[in-house]
């Protein structure tokens, strides 16, 4: 690391030191379990420090200042914030402090820190996405969802690790050339899973109440399985992606989507509504109606759920948290059914090809853009000289639109589906898992949104274990609210040793 | 073009019943012109305030607005029956000269009509569109009724369910009297070498009701000409380089192409999927925008296999103030050939939403257009048109169009190449988007000419920026015709309304206004 690096990193540290209050000493005490109204500012969700702080029981000020000590206390063993801004976040808090004080609040966020993923871009402050060519690159605006985090009185802590171009992450989960590699707060031995492991890594340290990550194939719901808190990958169109980088367009516009990652459901509600909506620049994100998954009817829920996706076969403990979702739901929804759409397989097969079908020349001009001569090995292995022909790559795209409305037709059946985030917890950097572990990206090809919420522990490894939940198109309240069910009766997050 | 013995059988089928109602029908027609017409037509809203007013000065029910009529139909002032033998009665009467309506079911249409009277006898109302008869493109599929699509192996074929967008429009109480004409696949610009119209191998060639000798374009031209000619009260097409707006111009009639993913296309011959996906739009085409108004609410929403579609929800017109509306114009985007009586179209069309209240700014984004155009010509046929060959081994077509055949191969690149034209072209509807956030409407030409001739031999090359509908597909903007002149042939000219994305109504607020003023559709000499 260069030592301007280094600077920038703990730039502000000083100011920040000044501000260690008594509190700190409240919330170094980390809570076994989670109590409903926690106290402590390192474990309470975002909307309850929110609330502390809008009825000035808490202070900004104060809030930014143990996050920043919490940061400063684990960030050395997990490398999960790679760059802050400390002296911006402390004047943004006390301004915020100054107009509360005045009777005046800047949003649903006000005074509330946030960390974000290094591949959306935060204006004034250095954004890699892990490419050595945006080493020292510092962005002049705000990715659409920062700036709408931002607007709602949401205060910039710094940036979480992320893989290059977050797509080269390969076995070791969130790794890249510029920052390196993160680790996961219940396990140093283990990955946090990528490609928002970063985000999943502080958000469950208790470095940040919530983050944004970006999901392309499980990127959100990996490292949220991964580190034991809840994520969602939204409707696809929910969010606008402009300002993330790589940017979105061409022939994988369909896959991806940002949502938050954060220690409870009612987070991910708070902030997937705020940063939702239409923008002018990604003609994908529109204006749909979000629902208030408080007034969901659970009674008229049919739920769907598999245990196997015919790829790789879940450990037992991951089937264990499945059925413990399940059994929270027992008696509270209009059906549960085993059913399985059979789509991963053939997804799996069709989605690998498609991304080689050009040889990885759509990678080479990311680096190219970027001004990366030199590539992460995780990246660079996408880049190889096997190509199909246009007419070939057209058809293989018609027959992956023909799953997705195969798989859309199963849909209609039921409202929700249960299943593995992945077949496995977090993995040690010793012994990788296949690729095809996660049971995520099929729901990238669809574009539903799907949650996860921890519901189970790998006991051995003292690693936590998350369930996926899917809901049909634009219904993410659906899904908040199943997830919430999960939460209640499972516990949900559960702070690490760390 | 003649067709074949069982094809006339299936054309004419339910003539029989449709001929013993005649008599009935020189009764309404004459009774259309009596007092009891014009008294429905002086309280268009006595149906109530769930319907849409209508403010259509037709008096003849085949030249009657949808929104007109069903609240005749509603009032009882007509019956389903009537209305039905009327159309049909149009159809016959035209249909020989323009060769619009290729397959029809009045047997079924009769019946339905029948079940639609006694329905509303026992204070049924099925829908917004009770009674109401139409008709549908023959690329999208009709339970029951022969869908060719155009293409040689579909020639019999019969589908066994209604596309959603029928399906939706039948629920609604509408009433299907048969198939409008379109080229193979409505991709086949023709099909016949040298007629850049509405053509294939199975019906042979539509004609324009204003000029027997000119083209309907394409690819709704069965569509736009039979909607012009009067008889059914609107039709449904699909367009995917301004195949709705080019018949609504050339014929001089109002159709819209949606924001891309309002209405599904499932049940159209080319459906959701493949790289092209997002320039693939139905929409409605009729006589009146009002009737857009009315079709559109009842078309939109997502269905269970059409997984492009957003439910986001329709606007109300209503609601629209054109006096906070930013609108640019262009005369010609100085490329395509565009007459003065078009340009000088445009000027009348953006002085009368100015005079309206609306701010106004000549605004060309030539730049955004010219990249918009190569990257599009160059998208298109990147694979080789190879989907174009995938669709003839689909429906097992042997005979596929000459301008399809010819097409086969050329332009192909490499697979890097396209998806980096794909990349590319998402790039620029970014820029689109930004250019747009100054405006709520475009105004510019629907096309650079009135109808051309039939026979004017190979015609121009399709090039780069010589049509102005296609940057609208890839845009994917709801965008709309309505006629608003007349050329110095006589023939319509259609002024193009083209807004947001999502913002559809907005769109026809701004055409329901021109059309006041110009007067709109206005009956051919047929």
């Amino acid at each position: 690391m260069s030592s301007r690096r280094s600077f920038l990193r703990t730039a502000g540290y000083a100011t920040a030191a000044t501000f260690a209050l008594g509190r700190l000493a409240t919330s170094r005490a980390l809570a076994q379990s989670t109590p409903a109204a926690s106290t402590d500012i390192l474990v309470m969700s975002a909307v309850q420090l929110a609330a502390a702080i809008r009825a000035k029981k808490i202070s900004s000020v104060e809030a930014v200042t143990a996050l920043y000590a919490r940061i400063d206390a684990v960030n050395p063993k997990i490398n999960a914030v790679v760059m802050q801004c400390r002296e911006r976040a402390l004047a943004e808090a006390e301004a915020a402090d100054g107009a509360l004080a005045s009777g005046r609040s800047l949003g649903p966020l006000h005074g509330v820190p946030f960390t974000i993923k290094d591949s959306l871009e935060t204006a004034g402050v250095v954004s890699t996405t892990g490419t050595l060519g945006r080493k020292n690159f510092i962005p002049g605006a705000d990715a659409t969802v920062v700036a709408r985090v931002r607007a709602a009185g949401g205060i910039l802590l710094g940036k979480t690790n992320t893989p290059e171009f977050t797509l080269g992450g390969g076995d070791l989960g969130t790794y890249n050339l510029v920052h390196g590699q993160t680790y996961n707060p219940y396990n140093l031995a283990h990955t946090p899973r990528g490609s928002s492991g970063g985000a999943g890594a502080i958000v469950a340290a208790g470095g940040s109440p919530f983050d944004i990550g970006s999901d392309f194939g499980g990127s959100i719901r990996s490292p949220a399985h991964a580190c034991g808190i809840t994520g969602i990958k939204p409707t696809l169109g929910r969010v606008s992606r402009a300002g993330h980088v790589p940017g979105y367009g061409g022939a994988w516009d369909v896959y991806q989507e940002l949502g938050p990652l954060a220690r409870r459901i009612e987070d991910l509600a708070l902030v997937t509504e705020l940063i939702s909506g239409s923008d002018d620049l990604d003609p994908l994100a529109a204006d749909v109606p979000f629902g208030d998954y408080r007034a969901v009817d659970l009674k008229k829920l049919r739920v769907a759920y598999y245990l196997d996706n015919k790829l790789v076969a879940p450990t037992p403990e991951t089937l264990e948290a499945v059925r413990a979702s399940l059994k929270a739901l027992e008696g509270s929804v209009a059906s549960v059914t085993e059913a399985f759409h059979d789509g991963d397989p053939e997804w799996y097969e069709l989605g690998a090809k498609l991304l080689r079908a050009d040889g990885g020349a759509w990678r080479q001009r990311l680096l190219a853009k970027h001004g990366t001569t030199q590539a992460s090995p995780g990246f660079a292995s996408g880049i190889r000289p096997e190509t199909i022909s246009a007419p070939a790559f057209t058809e293989l795209v018609e027959k992956r639109d023909a799953l997705r409305s195969r798989l859309l037709k199963w849909f209609q059946a039921y409202d929700v589906i249960i299943c593995p985030t992945n077949a496995f917890p977090a993995p040690s950097f010793a012994k990788p898992v296949p690729a095809a572990a996660g049971y995520t990206s099929i729901y990238n090809l669809t574009g539903w949104p799907a949650a996860v919420v921890r519901a189970g522990t790998a006991k051995a490894e003292g690693l936590p274990i998350g369930v996926q939940i899917i809901a049909r198109p634009w219904r993410e309240d659906v899904a908040f609210a199943v997830a919430a069910k999960i939460e209640s009766a499972t516990g949900g997050y559960v702070p690490p040793a760390i | 073009m003649t067709s074949s013995p069982r094809r006339r059988f299936l054309r004419t089928a339910g003539l029989a019943t449709s001929s013993t109602l005649f008599s009935q029908l020189l009764v309404s027609r004459a009774m259309a012109e009596s007092s009891r017409l014009a008294a429905a037509s002086a309280a268009p809203s006595a149906s109530g305030p769930a319907y849409l007013a209508s403010t259509d000065p037709a008096e003849d029910p085949v030249f009657m607005s949808a929104t007109k009529l069903a609240g005749l139909l509603r009032a009882k002032k007509l019956s389903s029956v009537e209305a039905v033998t009327l159309a049909c009665a149009r159809i016959d009467a035209v249909n020989p000269k323009i060769n619009a309506v290729v397959m029809e079911c009045r047997e079924r249409a009769f019946a339905e009509a029948r079940a639609a009277d006694a329905a509303l006898a026992s204070g049924k109302v099925l829908g917004p569109l009770h009674g109401v008869p139409m008709t549908i493109k023959d690329s999208i599929d009709t339970e029951g009724v022969i869908s060719t699509g155009g293409t040689v192996g579909r020639i019999n074929y019969i589908p066994p369910r209604d596309a959603t967008a029928v399906s939706r429009l039948r629920a609604a109480g509408a009433i299907l009297l048969g198939k409008t004409n379109t080229p193979e696949w409505t991709l086949a610009g023709g099909g016949i070498p040298g007629i850049t119209t509405t053509a294939n191998i199975i019906y042979g060639t539509t004609k324009n009701p204003y000029d027997l000798t000119r083209s309907t374009a394409g690819s709704s031209g069965g569509a736009g000409a039979i909607v012009a000619a009067g008889g059914p009260a609107f039709d449904i097409g699909t367009d995917w380089g301004g195949s709705v707006r080019g018949p609504a111009h050339n014929n001089g009639i109002a159709g819209i192409k949606p924001t891309y993913g309002t209405i599904p296309r499932t049940g159209h011959i080319v459906d959701f999927g493949g790289y092209l996906d997002s320039w693939q739009e139905l929409g409605p085409m009729a006589r009146r925008v009002e009737d857009l108004n009315l079709l559109m609410p009842l078309l939109v929403g997502p269905d269970e296999s059409d997984c492009s579609i957003y439910p986001v929800p329709y606007g109300n017109p209503a609601t629209v103030d054109l006096k906070k509306l930013r609108v640019a114009f262009f005369p010609t985007n100085g490329i395509a050939d565009t007459t003065p009586e078009t340009q000088e179209m445009v000027r009348r069309c953006a002085k009368q939403l100015a005079d309206a209240g609306a701010r106004v700014t000549e605004d060309l984004p030539r730049d955004l257009i010219t990249e918009l155009e190569e990257i599009r010509f160059k998208l298109m046929a990147a694979c080789g048109w190879s989907y174009l060959k995938r669709l003839a081994e689909k429906w097992g077509t042997k005979s596929v169009s000459p301008t399809v055949v010819a097409r086969y191969g050329q332009g192909e690149k490499t697979t890097a190449e396209l998806i980096e034209l794909w990349e590319k072209q998402d790039a620029n509807k970014v820029r689109w988007l930004q250019w747009m956030k100054d405006y709520d409407l475009i105004l510019c030409p629907a096309a650079g000419k009135p109808a051309q001739p039939l026979d004017a031999g190979p015609g121009t090359p399709w090039t780069p920026g010589s049509s102005y509908y296609g940057m609208f597909n890839t845009t994917g903007y709801p965008s709309a015709v309505v006629r608003a002149g007349t050329s110095p042939e006589g023939l319509p000219l259609g002024i193009m309304v083209t807004g947001k994305l999502w913002k559809d109504h907005v769109v026809l607020a701004a055409c329901a206004h021109l059309e006041s003023l110009s007067g709109g559709w206005q009956k051919p000499p047929l």
